[in-house]
């Protein structure tokens, strides 16, 4: 093995082992607080005014299901308003909305129409004319959970800060079903336990399309969404990092969202992602190791670039550990002309000897490696109050072994796009 | 309240103290099972040493009492068996070569003795073959790790065909990257005069360069009485 795939994986496992470590540490730190939240009884004083914005485009079939799951949420229903964005819609998105609208005469619904210009633009439009003092969005693809409101809108009322300006939800992804689907609820649920712990050190960099809640006048202060921006999700939210201001998950804020189904769409979503991220980092790289904005530009933004080297590193991992043997193997049986027979006969005795064939160093501190992480997705299965089990074992396999691989090569795909300069739309 | 910037300072050193520990604790178990299976192979060889000790005094035995050749049986049967597990560690050492190339010092001890087993073997089949009649047929396959990238290729082939023969074909590799640390080698190698590799010596003749499997397999096919399956 060449000695540069060499460095670079055994400086990803380091510096992986550190951050997960560190994520811990910050859990165990922060444990007797997570247990205080957990029990608390959530009573809300008052009932500020909510705008919930739902960019729509092509959605027929799931926006329904989504308006209906914002009106059935338990929040007094003249302080809900719902604001649907048409942006551009060629199906019938209208005249679903407009039948909502006139069933359901006593709710604060309005739809606006714009021309197609993006999601960014959509909630830009509709942010002129929310009435509420918090807003959030909600995609056309998730639903949200009957309580969620009320617990985010009691976080701002905890806090009682006019400078915390974004609650973020909880997600999970809704009734999985595909392989893909699976893995992406794993995922998820690991994600968002990381974002919670992120929390409490003030470092969450995203604010999820799904439902997150903000403070209406602060947002518009900041000049609203950035309409070029890929993930105007992620945009948001580091530019509210940059002026200080707090954002906060809400740990069991749930909102459940249709993740990708396939390879090829998870691929499309990905690589927007990807790309959003890269771009944002560079677009905020000011903040990368600046003392001024404490462990977001120290960790936060240490992890967001290093996370892309790790992709790098999982190709090549993958390279030296699967693909090369593989070919060796073909290159071994074409020199036998393809005779396999004799191999089959002596496999299993060979098995033996090749346990004595393993670099024992190397497997250890994967071991280890693998346990620390396994901590972690235990971790967040209770975190996220689910079983662990929940869909059986067998998917896990493949999230460990090839997921975060697939995902990698997604990433080394886009670094390859933006050095090559290619253009792209979301 | 804008947000109140901290530096968790606190939080890096013990997740370094802790990364550090893990890593070493992984490191650590790696180099103790390292050592203990260097131990486990240097077991293999010591038993090596005393079967072959078991087997000259068999040959001794058969070349100055027995004239009829009555033990051969039994000395054929002993020899069969050594080899078999010469031929499995065969495998082990050279896996385990591939991954610890002049690392070790005890490791090339262990080598070199194996080398020296092999030898011995091959000397011992050469002079009992004639004595008792063996069908079965030598190899001497010269080799190197450092410097012959042909080399896995016909390492490939020869266990190939050793899988296929069983305990018919007798493979004796000698890695010549001992050479400087052992005189043994530089004698056969003179011997036999062998510039080139790998080069494999089969019933006393030469051949150099990489042998494809078909060619090979005629090759071997020569040197057997009574021809096997694989040689129809």
């Amino acid at each position: 093995m060449n000695v540069f795939a060499s460095i670079i994986l055994w400086t990803s496992y380091i510096i992986s082992l550190y951050f997960t470590i560190f994520w811990l540490i910050v859990f165990l730190d922060a444990k007797p607080r997570f247990l205080k939240e957990e029990k608390e009884k959530r009573l809300l004083n008052k009932f500020p005014n909510v705008s919930v914005l739902i960019p729509g485009y092509n959605e027929e079939k799931t926006i329904s299901k989504t308006i209906h799951s914002v009106l059935n949420l338990d929040y007094p229903k003249n302080k809900l308003q719902i604001i649907v964005i048409n942006d551009g819609i060629k199906d019938k998105t209208k005249e679903v909305v407009e039948e909502i609208i006139r069933k359901n005469k006593e709710r604060d619904i309005i739809l606006i129409n714009q021309k197609n210009k993006g999601k960014a633009a959509a909630l830009n439009n509709a942010l002129k004319i929310t009435k509420g003092e918090f807003f959030s969005c909600l995609d056309a693809d998730s639903t949200v959970d009957k309580k969620t409101l009320k617990k985010m809108i009691y976080l701002y009322q905890k806090e009682d800060d006019k400078d915390l300006v974004i609650v973020t939800p909880a997600m999970k992804v809704n009734k999985p079903k595909t392989l893909i689907q699976k893995l992406q609820w794993l995922e998820y649920l690991v994600a968002m336990f990381v974002a919670r712990l992120m929390s409490q050190l003030d470092c969450i960099y995203v604010a999820p399309g799904p439902f997150s809640l903000y403070r209406a006048k602060t947002i518009k202060k900041l000049g609203g969404f950035s309409e070029d921006n890929l993930t105007e999700d992620m945009e948001i939210a580091y530019r509210v990092q940059t002026h200080d201001y707090k954002i906060r998950q809400c740990f069991d804020a749930y909102v459940h969202t249709v993740a990708p189904q396939t390879f090829h769409q998870l691929y499309k979503q990905r690589n927007r992602w990807f790309k959003g991220g890269i771009l944002n980092v560079f677009l905020y790289r000011n903040m990368f190791m600046n003392k001024k904005f404490g462990d977001f530009g120290l960790v936060q933004m240490s992890i967001n670039m290093f996370n892309f080297f790790l992709a790098i590193s999982a190709i090549s991992f993958f390279f030296y550990y699967a693909i090369l043997p593989i070919l060796n193997n073909i290159h071994e049986m074409w020199l036998v002309k393809f005779d396999f027979l004799p191999y089959l006969k002596t496999f299993f005795l060979n098995l033996n000897f090749n346990i004595l064939s393993i670099d024992l160093t190397k497997t250890f501190i994967l071991i280890l490696l693998f346990s620390v992480f396994l901590v972690m997705f235990i971790l967040s299965h209770k975190n996220a109050n689910e079983r662990v089990k929940k869909h059986g074992f067998l998917y896990m396999l493949p999230y460990f072994l090839f997921y975060y691989v697939g995902l990698s090569f997604i990433a080394v795909i886009v670094i390859g796009e933006l050095i090559i300069g290619k253009k792209q739309k979301w | 309240m804008v947000v109140n910037r901290r530096i968790s300072r606190e939080k890096y050193i013990l997740a370094a103290i802790f990364t550090v520990l893990i890593f070493s604790l992984g490191l650590a178990m790696g180099i103790i099972l390292d050592y203990e299976r260097l131990r486990w192979i240097e077991q293999i060889t010591k038993t090596y040493d005393v079967d072959f000790r078991g087997l000259q005094f068999q040959v001794l035995y058969l070349n100055s009492l027995e004239k009829d050749n009555a033990s051969c049986d039994v000395l054929y049967a002993t020899l069969e068996s050594a080899i078999a597990d010469l031929g499995d560690s065969l495998e082990t050492i050279q896996e385990y070569e591939k991954q610890s190339k002049g690392k070790q010092n005890d490791f090339d001890i262990i080598t070199r003795r194996y080398l020296l087993d092999n030898l011995r073997y091959w000397l011992l089949v050469r002079e009992t073959k004639d004595l008792c009649g063996f069908d079965a047929v030598e190899i001497l396959y010269f080799h190197s790790l450092d410097d012959c990238d042909t080399c896995p290729n016909q390492g490939v082939v020869l266990s190939y065909f050793k899988k296929k023969l069983g305990d018919k074909l007798l493979v004796f590799p000698v890695n010549v990257d001992i050479g400087e640390d052992e005189p043994s080698i530089g004698m056969i190698k003179r011997k036999y005069d062998v510039k080139k590799l790998p080069t494999l010596i089969i019933e006393d003749k030469k051949y150099e360069g990489v042998i494809e499997r078909n060619e090979l397999n005629k090759v071997i096919c020569q040197g057997f009485k009574t021809k096997p399956e694989v040689c129809a």
